[in-house]
């Protein structure tokens, strides 16, 4: 693991600097923000849209429909925004060539991996708390009322989710060695996830069932468990981080 | 001179195209190593097994006497500029070379006196604290010099060092090689032939994945073969009388006139002196009489042939 601290450190430099951090904060941050308003906002804006035909008697919305919206626009667009900005961080090198001075010197394959993985997960800390943070103290605005018991936990659902994701890219982006397959491959797994979701029996092990509770019963009830899924996400990341370490321990493949 | 370097008997085959063809040479301690070779010559093949970036089908490679293929702590002693060398753009030199000191396990102050100077040398001090990003192509590959000599190396491998810079930053650049071969040895490559002779100690032409000849480069240029002898005479009567006469006697394998020169080609090198007697006893106006040292150009036109 010859110059893993030395990577890691131009990895998490490098997001910095390229404003790809930069530009993933302020988004989560938008998305944490756009939660609590969304809930406020939408049943007005449906009710005086209707208002002529129909009368659709509704509930006045609270901080519940607030976390709810905050953690369907998590597992929907946060995810892709975090995929589309971060899906070739390996590949989009191994192209350019940007790795063989570095490699000529000793770097090893396997370090590169590990740095990349550890700064993306750090990344995807840093966005999760900025969009949390920002929608908790929206909602404290504008719902008098707010209640954090029970969020720890499915906030946990999420970031684990999300680390699911980063061992999937690092994984693809291995596998492809480079170019926009690896993006595809990526789209491909997700898409097949989906497929599997549509069974009721499986439906349970998933990863997607980390961000698909529902929220609001969820935090009333608690009547949801990740046990299953979660012990399924935690071995598939596992999983996939061993296979692309496998496939790193021939640098050649990767130099030329 | 003790090697540094050996190559045995190396081929590589890209499924099945034979690239590098029993390949063989050595490189000495402090000294310049010249590859050259046409396009798809297999130059950078080569260097890439060196750099145990590229398994050889067969064959070895002894660095420092041992294999390379069977010591995995090389890492240090062989400093690498790729072709196109592509650095990190958000980094500025004096950065890329802390960053790359760092996986050199070269202490920090070390690795930025060390580094400091290499920038001074090869003439990036003013830029050293601007971004990569806007760099020329020149530039960067000042910089890949630099950063190969940054671990004290005891071989450099460089791919084309001069391939993107001007006339004086060629030049600084190969003076650079030059006198790192102070402390280093150095195998280059290149297709400007003029800056082989003007640096190399030893020259490999290769052809086709095979070395077709290779030796110190006076060896080369000295090589058996016809020499040939420049007159210039101003005149044109005594040029065409000794066109004439030339073509006469046996000494002269083949003549040609030249602008105002008569070009005379003997045997060898010691029908040299015979022609010169020869010549003197014609009794025609002559203002010089020079014999022409072969130039690599012309050794590695009969070789390519
Ligand atoms: N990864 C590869 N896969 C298949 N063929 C390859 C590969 N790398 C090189 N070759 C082939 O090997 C031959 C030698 O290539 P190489 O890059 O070593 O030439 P070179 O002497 O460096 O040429 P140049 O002077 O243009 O740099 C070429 O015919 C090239 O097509
Ligand atoms: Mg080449």
């Amino acid at each position: 693991m010859t110059g893993f601290f030395a990577y890691l450190k131009k990895e998490l430099w490098e997001q910095l600097m390229t404003m790809k951090a930069v530009i993933i904060c302020i988004l989560f941050f938008l998305l944490g923000i756009i939660s609590p308003i969304g809930a406020k906002y939408a049943p007005e804006v449906i009710s005086r849209l209707t208002k002529d035909s129909i009368t659709i008697q509704m509930a006045d919305p609270t901080y519940l429909d607030a976390f709810a919206q905050f953690f369907k626009n998590l597992s929907q667009l946060g995810v892709i925004i975090f995929v589309i900005v971060f899906g070739n961080v390996l590949s989009q090198e191994l192209t350019k060539g940007s790795l063989i001075i570095p490699m000529s010197k000793g770097l090893s394959m396997k370090a590169v991996i590990h740095a990349k993985f550890i700064a993306l997960v750090f990344y995807w800390t840093a966005a999760l708390a900025v969009s949390f943070l920002s929608c908790a103290i929206y909602t404290r605005i504008l719902f008098s009322e707010i209640n954090l018991e029970g969020v720890a936990i499915l906030l946990l659902g999420s970031w684990i989710f999300g680390v699911f994701l980063i061992s999937l890219i690092i994984f693809s982006n291995i596998l492809c060695r480079g170019g926009y397959i690896s993006l595809l491959l990526i789209a491909g797994c997700v898409g097949v996830l989906f497929l599997l979701n549509l069974l009721p029996d499986v439906r349970d092990y998933l990863p997607l069932k980390l961000v698909g509770v529902d929220v609001a019963s969820a935090l009333i009830n608690q009547d949801y468990s990740f046990s299953k899924s979660g012990a399924v996400t935690c071995m598939l990341i596992v999983a996939f981080l061993l296979i692309s370490h496998i496939c790193a321990a021939d640098k050649r493949k990767f130099c030329n | 001179m003790k090697e540094i370097l050996a190559v045995k008997n190396l081929s590589k085959a890209f499924k099945k195209k034979k690239v590098i063809d029993n390949l063989s040479f050595c490189v000495y301690r402090n000294s310049v190593f010249g590859f050259v070779g046409r396009n798809g010559a297999g130059k950078t093949t080569t260097m890439k097994m060196i750099l145990d970036f590229l398994q050889p089908d067969t064959g070895s490679i002894l660095f420092d006497g041992e294999d390379i293929a069977k010591t995995k702590h090389n890492a240090g002693r062989i400093g690498y500029l790729p072709d196109v060398p592509e650095f990190y753009d958000f980094y500025t030199p004096m950065q890329y070379m802390m960053f790359c000191g760092e996986i050199s396990n070269i202490r920090r102050r070390e690795c930025k006196e060390k580094a400091e100077e290499l920038l001074k040398l090869v003439g990036l001090e003013k830029d050293k604290d601007r971004k990569i990003r806007g760099f020329s192509r020149g530039m960067k590959q000042r910089l890949g010099v630099a950063q190969a000599l940054l671990s004290d190396p005891e071989l450099i491998i460089c791919d084309e060092p001069t391939s993107a810079l001007d006339p004086i930053g060629r030049r600084e650049i190969l003076d650079l090689l030059k006198k790192a071969k102070e402390r280093t040895a150095v195998i280059f490559s290149t297709h400007i032939l003029s800056d082989v002779q003007r640096i190399c100690d030893y020259i490999g032409i290769i052809e086709n994945g095979k070395i077709v000849r290779y030796g110190t480069t006076q060896e080369l240029t000295r090589i058996s073969g016809d020499v040939k002898v420049r007159i210039s005479c101003e005149e044109e009567e005594d040029r065409n009388r000794l066109l004439e006469e030339a073509k006469k006697t046996e000494l002269c394998r083949d003549v040609q006139v030249e602008n105002n020169d008569v070009i005379i080609q003997v045997e060898n090198e010691k029908k040299v002196k015979d022609l010169f007697k020869w010549i003197g006893e014609k009794g025609c106006n002559v203002n010089s009489i020079r014999k022409e040292e072969k130039t690599l150009e012309d050794i590695y036109m009969e070789v390519i042939k």
